[in-house]
């Protein structure tokens, strides 16, 4: 199999099973291919970076701004108090 | 200024200041057009104010609020989503192959080592700028694919119905949005030269 072909592969293997002929194809590419193996680390490091930030059920990363410092404008928030103070009568 | 980190209280006047930014950032990470991703959180200030009473107080507010914002992400993924994934899948069909690899199929850009862990890029703000930055720069249907799927968790098929599209489309989206995002944070942060001080020096294999 390509490089090529077990790259598509080894992304899909995180979304669905694969079937054994398909799994035993890449672990024997792997052992004999130091960029697919690099790659398959890469997604995985793609993958817990992405849990991360995303919080994956929680907000931790985000949670405080200490990584990611976007925040709402004063005049979205004033906008938003004001009508949550006007929702709330 | 009052510290509303802690905050987690009932009080509708006291959500904004508390937990304004952090559904921000959420939702930005998510939905790219800062306007909307502001829409999206003022949204669900108003939904949660209508469902009040309906709170039970098992999660902290935030908790409470996040998952109101999720429904209202995945509703705004919902609209149009039909159009944005066909016109990016046609996109990709017309695409030229990128130069990730050669004729024969083998590696034109060889992925690099990353190192062991990412341990050292967590706590690194510029790390994830640049992050930030490779995930807005996806197509957008496939940016809505990764991010229910690696962001929230989400399982392929609960994603095939929001996105509209079956399985097989759904993998190839995946999978495009993993390597372009690969190439451009190897680009842009693995694979920099000058090496950064701040890092440790990799090894060239």
């Amino acid at each position: 199999m390509t490089c090529k072909r077990i790259a598509k592969l080894l992304s899909e293997q995180q979304d669905h099973g694969l079937s054994f002929p398909r799994r035993l194809a890449i672990r024997i590419h792997l052992t004999l291919c130091v960029f697919c193996r690099r790659l398959e680390r890469q997604l995985e490091t793609i993958r817990n970076l992405s849990q991360m930030i995303g919080g994956a059920g929680d907000v931790s990363m985000i949670d405080d701004g200490r990584v990611f410092d976007a925040a709402l404008s004063s005049d979205a928030k004033s906008r938003m108090k004001q009508l949550l103070a006007q929702e709330n009568q | 200024m009052t510290d509303y980190s802690s905050t987690n209280t009932l009080d509708p006047s006291t959500w904004v200041d508390a937990h304004g930014d952090a559904l921000y950032r959420f939702a930005l990470l998510r939905v790219k057009d800062a306007h909307v991703a502001e829409d999206l959180v003022q949204e669900t200030f108003i939904s949660a104010l209508e469902g009040l009473g309906a709170f039970r107080g098992g999660s902290s507010v935030r908790t409470w609020l996040v998952g109101i914002l999720k429904h209202k992400i995945i509703d705004h993924f919902r609209k149009n989503a039909r159009e944005i994934v066909s016109s990016d899948l046609t996109a990709l069909e017309g695409e030229t192959e990128d130069d990730t690899f050669n004729r024969w199929e083998q590696w034109r850009r060889s992925p690099s080592s990353w190192g062991d862990s990412p341990d050292n890029v967590l706590e690194d703000k510029e790390f994830w700028t640049v992050f930030v930055r490779c995930l807005e720069g996806l197509p957008e249907s496939f940016r809505r694919a990764f991010a229910l799927r690696e962001l929230d968790g989400l399982h392929t098929e609960e994603i095939c119905k929001v996105l509209g599209v079956t399985a097989t489309n759904l993998w190839v989206m995946l999978h495009r949005a993993r390597g372009k995002l690969r190439n451009c944070l190897e680009d842009n942060w693995f694979r920099d030269t000058p090496p950064r001080p701040k890092r440790r020096s990799s090894t060239a294999c």
